[in-house]
Parts: C-alpha cells; structure tokens; sequence
C-alpha cells in the first residue's frame, strides 16, 4: 500500500464494539494528514473519544487496522506510540511537580539531565508558565494545569498530540482564550492534532478539518466552512451551526436547481449537491443568516409571505422567529440595526432566500 | 450499527478482553493460589478430618474386614478371634498397635490398656482355637461390647466424631441415641458459648450505645479525644488487655483494693477465674468493636432531627424511639453481630481469665488438637463452630454492604 | 448531648444516667491500660497499689536475653517478614482486583479476606493439619505463612479502597508519555497508592505482631513470640516483669495509633485538594 506522502494516520475499516452487539465505532476510514489540525466532532456517545482512546493505544480495535506512517499500530503498546495526549481532567501527577510532571516524558526516554532542563523551561516558557516549575499542581489554577498537560504533552516533541475536550472543564472566557493559544501553538510548531470537542464553535473556530460523528459513524468530514456551509446530510446541518428544517418532496430537477414542494403546498427552489429524483423525499436546510427579511424585489429565487411572532435582541444581532408555511419556528438572523423598528411582533412581512443559499439534503 | 451475535466481532471482542482480564487475574493468582492452598484447602479438609477413621483399618485389616461384616448381635466367630491375635501381635511387635489402641480407648474407655496389656501377653498363643486362648489372656475380650467397639472403630470413615459433637452417638445397630451422661459434655460448650456471648454483647449495648452517641453529638475536639480513647485499647495488643485484667482483678488486686477502701465490700471478691472476670474482660476487648460502626452511623444522622420531633409534639422518649433509633439500626446491627460473631470464638480471653467452667468451644478445639492429638474430634468442633458464625455471617453483609475490617480475638 | 434549658424532672434522670453510663464506659476502656503501667515501675513484686518504691528492676529483667528478648526477637522477625509477604501479594491482587473485570471476581474477594470472618482458632486448626503434613510445624516459615493468611485481607482490603478513587487517567497518562506499564505502576499508582499500603502494612504488622493462636498451634519453642511468652507468663508465673513487657506494647500501640491516624489524616487533606 503507498500514501500519499502527508498522511499520518490511517484508519481502514475500524469498528470497535464493547458489549459484542453495538458497534461504538462503525466502519471508520479516515486519514490524517501531517501537521493538520483534525477535529472529531459529535454529540456525546457518538465515538469520538472512543476514536482517540483507540489512536492512543488504550482501547483495542475490534476490527481493521490502524496505520502510523503506513506501519499498523495493530502490535504496539501505548507506551511506544509516541502521542502526546491531553485529558479532560488533564491527569497531571498530583505527587509530583510542574517541572517533573512536564520532565516525566523526556525521563523515561532516558533524556540527558541537562537537556530535559533546558527542554522542560523551553516548553513552560512556551505556554507562559516560567518560574511555576516547583509548584504542585493543585497550587495552580484550572487555566494554569491545562497548560501543564500540553507543556507535557509537546514536550517530548510526540508524532501528533491528541486532546480530548481539553477545555471542557475550563470557564467560557478562559476557553476561548485557551482555543485561540492552542490554535497558535499549532500554527508555530506545525504538529498535528487530533482533537474530540462537542463543542461546534470550538471545532469550527480551531480546526483544518473537522469530522462530525454521529453514532458511531462518520457524516462528513471537510473544513469548516464546508462542514458549514455545505452539509452532506440533515444531521451536520443541523449539529453545525443553527439551521432552518423543512421537509418536503423534490418535484423537478435542473442541474443541481431542484424545486421542493413543502407539505403547505409551497414550492422552494433549492440547489442540491448530488442529482435527486423527482418525487423523492428531501430535507432543506436554510442558514437563519441567509434567510432575509423584506428583500429588494428580484433579488432571491424564493420569496413566502410570513408574519413576525418573536423577536430576541443577541446584541450583535436580533433573532427573528417568523410564521410561515404552516409553521412558526423558523429562525432569520438580522445584524442589529438593519430591520428598523419594523420588526415587531405580529407584524406581517416579506421573506426570501436565494436557491444557492437553501441546500437539499437527504432525510436524516 | 449491530453486529449479529456470534460474529467474528463478537469473538475479537471477547479475545481483546480476555486478554486485559488474564492480565489482570495474574497479578490476582499468587494471592488466590495461596489462600486456596494454605487457607481454604485445609479448613476444608477439616470436613474430611471429622469423618476420616483410618487408624484401626491401617494396623489391623482383617479384623476390620471380619468385623464390618459381622452382625454385632452375638460373639463373633473364631475366624475374628484368629485375625485379633495375629494383627496384636504383629502390630506388638513392630509398635503400629498403640495407635489402633488409642482409637479404641475413645469408645470404651480401658480399651487401651486391655490392646496393650495383650499384646505384652500374646506369646502365651500360639495355636488355635484363638477364642479360648484370647478370652483366657482377658476376659473381656468374651464381653460383646468390646467387639461392638472394635466394629464402630473399623472405618475407613465414621459419623461418631461429628455425632459427639452434638452429644449424639450411633449405636451398635445403626440407630443414633443420646449419649450417655458422662459423654454429653459438647452442647453444654455450644449453649455456654453462645451463652456468655449473648451477655457480653448485652453489656457492650448498654454501655456502647450511650457511649457511641456521646462522641457522635459532642463537639469536634471533644470528639476526637473520646473517639481515641476508644481507639486506644482497640489497638492495644489483646494479650496486653488481658494482662492489665489479670492485674486488676487478683483478690489483692487493684479492684479488690478499691472496693475495700470505698467500703463497698468487707471482703475481697472472686473476680477471676470465674465467669464474672471472664465478662468483664471481654466486654472490654470487644466494646470498641460495637462502638466504631456504631458512631459511623450515627454521625451521619442530622442533629437538627430530635430538635424537629421535639418541636412537633413528641416526648423525648418517644422521639428517641421513632427518630433517632431507627436511623440507627444498621450501626446498631452490624456492630452486635460482629461483637457476636467475634465472641463465638474467643479463646484466649477465657482460657486466662475464666475457671474450668468457663470455657467456650474454641478451648475444646485446642485442647483436642494440642494435647490429646484427637483430630476428628478437634475437627467435628470447629465444624460446629463455623456453622455457627456461618449462619450469622450473612446477616452480617447484609447490614454493612461492602468490608471493614477488625482484628480477631 | 446537651440538656435543654426547660428540661423535665426525668429528663434530667436520664441525662444523668447516660452521662455516668458513658463516664463509667470510657474509663473502663482505658483505665486498665493506664492504671497498670505504673506498676511497671513498681520496686516490688506486688501487682498492686500503693508502689512500695520505684525501681527499673523489672525492665532489667525484660532486657534479658531469655526470655523476653529472645521472644522479641522471634517475634520481629516474623512480623516483618510477614508484613513484607502480604502487602507485596495483597497490594498486588487489590490492584489486580481493580483493574479489569473477570468472571468470579466478587467470590474470589471474598475468598481473598475470608480469613477474617473465620475464627482464628478454627485457621489455626486448618494451618496446622496443614503444616503437620508438610512439615512446617514448628518452624518460622511456617509462622509467617500463617500470619500472612491473617493479615493479607487487611492489606487487600485498605489497597482496594485506596483504589477505589483512583483516577485511571493517570496511569494512560503516564503510558501515553512513554512509560511501560510496570514504570507508569511504580512512578505514578504506587506513591499514589502509598497512604493505602502503608496502613496495610501496619495492619499486617500488628497482626502478626499480636497473634497468639496460631502460634500456640503451630510453633514450637524455637519459635516462641512475645504473645506466646505472655500468654505462658499470664497462665504460669505472674510478675512485674509482664507488666513491664505490657507497658512497652502499650507505647508501641499509642505509636502505631499516631502514625495510622496521620496517614488517614494525610490521604484525606490530599483527597480534598484534589477536589478544589
């Protein structure tokens, strides 16, 4: 088997199962690249750390294989994997301190005592902890033992580092902090990450690529504006991001231009990534961003007549709730000032979308 | 998502684990291993001890043969009279017979003496008919009970060793009876144990109870000094507690001393080597033992709760009683049945404390054991014994889920 | 258990009555221990009260090689070697206890500390069949064998619990960082663990260190400990030198008592910093 050069880990046909019935992880195949930020993304129990777990070398494959640089993992011990990995509760020694916490990996490959100093303070003035090596970790705060984990975890230079919701434990501010600290420290070193988050905003905000998990499976990977903004099915849609459902029957196709006629009656047009066939059931799904309220005529392919039932001030925007077809749910984002004090509720108004924006999707 | 059962999954699936379990259980298997060699193997071999009869079948094997077969209703034939002489006087001759012997002294006792004492005479035949020349040497050997000995100790197994500990014995002609008098001495030592265990445990209750509450409602520093008092003789060695009561209770000891000066008494009491020193001493061995789980349980209950029942009307008594004591119980429980389970098998406590009718069925064991060598017996006992604490043993587990452990006397 | 201010007559009764029950029980625990030391000191061979004068003549004769040394002696001896038998297997089949499951693993913890529920005088029965056929009867092995037995359940018993909230993710830590699993075990489990252990070895110690029947059973008088020669001296020949011997555990005791209670104290100060 030859790869292409940049991939790093190759899952081929992977399955997992604990009870011997359920499969937590189905017929995984996926590739990661050399030096690529990769984020497993999903709901909990949907495998995702279980993935890791595997990668790591702490939980068995039931079936398939696992290849670093093309050599199957199959037969080697975590302790030989050469991963840096980064826990949720970060699992720092409590006996020990930061500096021989972050030492431990060099230690145990038998590093000159001279080096494993200099190294040690390279990676704590890395993540900003110079002059806190003799403390103990729980002298340090949350914030503080997160970057002891990665100092530990980067130190010994691993193949990639895997983090498994590393900053779950973390308050919001100190996270997005945290996010943007460990996206630059991956930019700096071009190592590669595998990172478990259910966190779409983390994923969207950190990653290269990103795949969404669902029950065990795989349901698209890309980047982030692909995942975003071309989901392959109804569930990314609607994990991804906030999304606007309606379920409907494609009545004709043109191209990728299908039209969908609702359950109301309505007919959308909507642009499909894969040929559908007349009469088959379709899900739409419809970005609140995209969906704009009294456009200037002509401008979008579908226009509805809809009545405003809510309206909830986010600051940098307003969330819009609007009726229509038959329903009252569906959601317009409108940038904070740009509706005019004409958005009140009740109030009946024009809406419209463009068919490139209004995405058709296989039912879920 | 499902893997059909049976697949080639499943079979993965378990190798996978059965890997981690293997690894897992070598650590587990020197310990297991040994428990199961040195622990559990011989207390179970002590079923076979109580029932094993070899002694009499290993020196004389015609005899038993002939008298297994024997009726028991008359004198038996020449033929066992022939197989009696020639295995004596082998068994004379190169010292094997003391040992059958000794067995049959345990049916009739004398027996013994009689083997021995024709043994020493059995040159004096030397053809038949053995049954005249036998009965001459001794004329016991005409009396029929001696040959019903012979055959209730013919073996390879006999009931007689678990049956006495009952105060039971099998008659010659298979039907168990009462023992005769001088023999049922074994139930007295089961009630006595389980007598003197039920008093201590009452003390231990009267007096741990207030105690456990005291240090379970006082202040924190309060507490901590009570509960190391308490923690204090509990881990004192327990020869060292015997010791002291030794000490203290002599007729010129310092209880005696003080009870004269107080004007208590006009002259010193027995107080040991009898029942009374062997209470005392246990009670204060055992007390700790009801007081931890105790306190364990009754720190745990809110002290606001007596205040509140108190505040809707009821009487203290009675809020004692509806509140207090039933959150309580489990402590309470566990606590007594480890006091009981824990007395049941004292043995040093009395053997050095208590008088000759003081002690309780582990004395009998070692006295079996150790100075008469009467392993079936020992063994029948310590039967007794363990079904005893067995019975009580899930009562046990089911009020403390989950061990503790504490030292045995 | 404080009176309120408007108690009742009998209130007062009883709060009375426990307060003296309750006074009565702690000085029955602890006056015989205390009461006796002095006499330790006495110069006489009275074992009571008033001391005719103060002397350390009862612990020169505990100083003396025979019998008391020589029991002591004995007695080190097999309960540091049992200490070291049963918490290297106890520690070892508590962790593999924790570790991982497999089938029967409820029966086989039960069977591990079984020794504890069965009375000690029905083991030393078993033991000493045991021994008599092998030929362990009456030598140190065959002590500290036994004593193992004994004292191993308290050994898997404290390892077990100390596990109990132990975070595993340390031990995949230290694998993932590079060390075996017998390294990830001594670097990281094992000084974590240690609190556990240790006051699994001090029970383990004082164990062996208290236990008097077995040795009556199986022992012979080469083999004599020091609980031994006081259960002979308490039965034979009663002096002050018992009470010396006494006074001596006593110490010991109040020492043992100290160190368990800090380990306790140590385990649970570092189990609440775990959790800030």
């Amino acid at each position: 088997m030859t790869a292409a050069p940049d991939v790093l880990v190759r899952f081929r046909d992977v399955e997992k199962t604990y009870d011997g019935h359920v499969n937590v992880v189905d017929r995984l195949n996926l590739e990661i690249r050399r030096g690529e930020f990769l984020t497993l993304l999903g709901p909990s129990g949907s495998g995702k750390t279980t993935i890791l777990l595997m990668l790591a070398g702490f939980e068995a494959v039931t079936a398939g294989d696992i290849a670093l640089n093309d050599r199957s993992l199959a037969n080697v011990p975590p302790f030989r994997r050469n991963m840096g990995i980064v826990f949720q509760n970060y699992a720092l020694f409590p006996h020990r301190s930061v500096f021989q916490n972050v030492a431990f990996p060099l230690v145990q490959r038998r590093v000159a005592r001279t080096v494993i100093r200099e190294k040690v303070e390279t990676a704590l003035r890395m993540v900003d902890l110079a002059g806190l090596g003799d403390r103990r970790p729980h002298q340090l705060s949350g914030g503080q033992q997160q970057r002891v984990a990665l100092a530990r975890a980067l130190v010994f230079e691993p193949e990639m580092v895997l983090m498994d919701e590393p900053l779950g434990a973390l308050d919001r501010k100190l996270r997005e902090q945290m996010q943007i600290e460990i996206k630059h420290l991956h930019d700096e070193l071009g190592m590669t990450v595998a990172y478990v988050t259910h966190d779409q905003g983390e994923a969207l905000t950190m990653s290269d690529r990103v795949a969404i998990m669902n029950d065990g499976l795989i349901q698209q990977v890309g980047t982030p504006h692909e995942v975003y903004e071309e989901p392959a099915n109804a569930f990314v849609a609607g994990f991804v991001g906030e999304n606007n459902g309606f379920e409907g029957v494609v009545e004709s196709t043109e191209g990728a231009e299908c039209a969908v006629r609702l359950a109301s009656g309505d007919l959308v047009r909507a642009r499909s990534a894969t040929p559908r066939d007349r009469g088959e059931a379709a899900i739409l799904s419809l970005r609140p961003e995209r969906l704009s309220i009294n456009p200037p005529e002509g401008m979008t392919a579908n226009r509805f007549e809809a009545r405003i039932v809510e309206v909830i001030y986010f600051g940098a925007h307003d969330r819009v709730r609007l009726a229509m077809a038959g329903r009252d749910d569906v959601i317009a984002r409108v940038p904070a000032g740009a509706g005019g004090d004409t958005l009140l509720p009740g109030a009946p108004v024009t809406i419209g979308w463009s068919s490139e924006h209004c995405r058709v999707l296989a039912p879920a | 998502m499902t893997a059909p059962a049976g697949s080639s999954l499943e079979v993965k699936l378990r190798r996978a684990q059965r890997r981690r379990s293997f690894t897992s259980f070598l650590l587990v298997a020197p310990l297991l291993l040994f428990i199961l060699v040195v622990f559990a193997g011989p207390i179970l071999s002590l079923l076979y001890f109580s029932i094993d009869d070899p002694k009499l079948v290993e020196v004389m094997p015609r005899t038993a043969k002939i008298v297994t077969a024997w009726d028991g209703a008359e004198l038996p034939g020449e033929d066992a009279y022939a197989a009696v002489v020639e295995e004596i006087r082998t068994g004379y001759a190169n010292r094997t017979v003391a040992a059958a012997a000794m067995r049959l002294n345990y049916e009739i006792s004398g027996f013994r003496s009689m083997v021995m004492r024709t043994g020493r005479k059995i040159r004096r035949i030397t053809g038949p008919p053995y049954k005249d020349a036998l009965i001459g040497l001794d004329e016991r050997w005409g009396d029929i009970t001696y040959w019903r000995a012979i055959k209730a100790s013919a073996g390879p197994y006999t009931t007689r060793y678990l049956l006495a500990a009952v105060d039971l014995e099998r008659r010659w002609d298979g039907s168990v009876a009462k023992a005769p008098p001088e023999r049922t001495i074994y139930v007295e030592y089961l009630q006595r144990t389980f007598w003197i265990s039920f008093w201590v445990l009452a003390c231990c209750i009267v007096i741990g109870y207030p105690m456990a509450y005291l240090i379970a409602t006082s202040g924190r520093r309060t507490s901590r000094i009570l509960l190391a008092l308490v923690l204090l003789p509990f881990w004192t060695s327990l020869l060292v507690r015997t010791a002291a009561w030794v000490v203290l209770l002599q007729n010129k000891g310092i209880v005696n001393d003080f009870l004269l000066l107080a004007g208590i008494v006009d002259e010193p009491l027995t107080l040991i080597f009898n029942r009374t020193g062997v209470y005392i001493a246990m009670v204060h061995i055992l007390l700790p033992f009801l007081v931890l789980p105790l306190y364990a349980v009754m720190r745990n209950v809110p002290p606001g709760q007596l205040r509140a029942a108190a505040s809707l009307g009821a009487r203290p008594v009675a809020a004692f009683l509806s509140v207090y004591l039933p959150q309580t119980l489990p402590g309470l429980g566990a606590g007594c049945i480890l006091v009981f389970i824990l007395s049941l098998g004292f043995y040093i406590t009395p053997a050095l404390i208590g008088g000759a009718s003081d002690q309780m069925l582990s004395y009998l064991i070692a006295e079996f054991a150790t100075r008469t060598g009467n392993w079936g017996m020992a063994s029948a006992i310590a039967i007794l014994l363990l079904l005893s604490v067995a019975a009580l043993y899930p009562v046990y587990r089911g009020l403390v889920r989950g061990g503790t452990g504490f030292r045995f006397g | 258990m404080a009176l309120p201010v408007n108690a009742t007559r009998g209130q007062h009764v009883w709060y009375w009555c426990l307060r003296l029950i309750c006074a009565f029980g702690f000085l029955f625990l602890v006056g015989p221990i205390v009461v006796i030391v002095p006499i330790s000191f006495s110069s006489g061979s009275f074992l009571s009260y008033p001391l005719p004068g103060l002397s350390l003549r009862w612990y020169e004769t505990v100083v003396e090689p025979f019998p008391w040394m020589f029991a002591l002696e004995n007695s080190l001896i097999v309960a540091v070697a049992t200490t070291l038998i049963a918490t290297t297997l106890g520690t070892l089949a508590a962790y593999g206890l924790t570790r991982a499951d497999f089938p029967g693993k409820p029966l086989i913890f039960g069977l591990l500390i079984s020794p504890l529920a069965v009375p000690v005088v029905i083991s030393a029965l078993g033991l000493y069949f045991f021994f008599a056929r092998v030929g362990l009867v009456q030598t140190h092995a065959g002590l500290v064998i036994a004593h193992v037995v004994l004292a191993v359940p308290f050994v898997v018993i404290t390892v077990s619990a100390t596990l109990k909230g132990f975070d595993w993710n340390l031990v995949r830590a230290a694998e993932s960082l590079g060390a075996p699993p017998l390294a990830a075990f001594f670097q990281v489990t094992l000084p974590l663990i240690a609190p556990g252990v240790l006051a699994g070895a001090v029970f383990a110690f004082v164990t062996s260190l208290d236990e008097v029947i077995v040795a009556l059973f199986v022992s012979g008088p080469a083999q004599i400990t020091l609980p031994r020669q006081l259960f002979t001296g308490l039965r034979d020949q009663l002096d002050p030198s018992i009470v010396a011997i006494a006074t001596i555990l006593i110490v010991f005791s109040l020492a043992l008592l100290a160190v368990v209670e800090l380990l306790q104290w140590r385990s649970a100060r570092h189990g609440s910093r775990r959790d800030t």
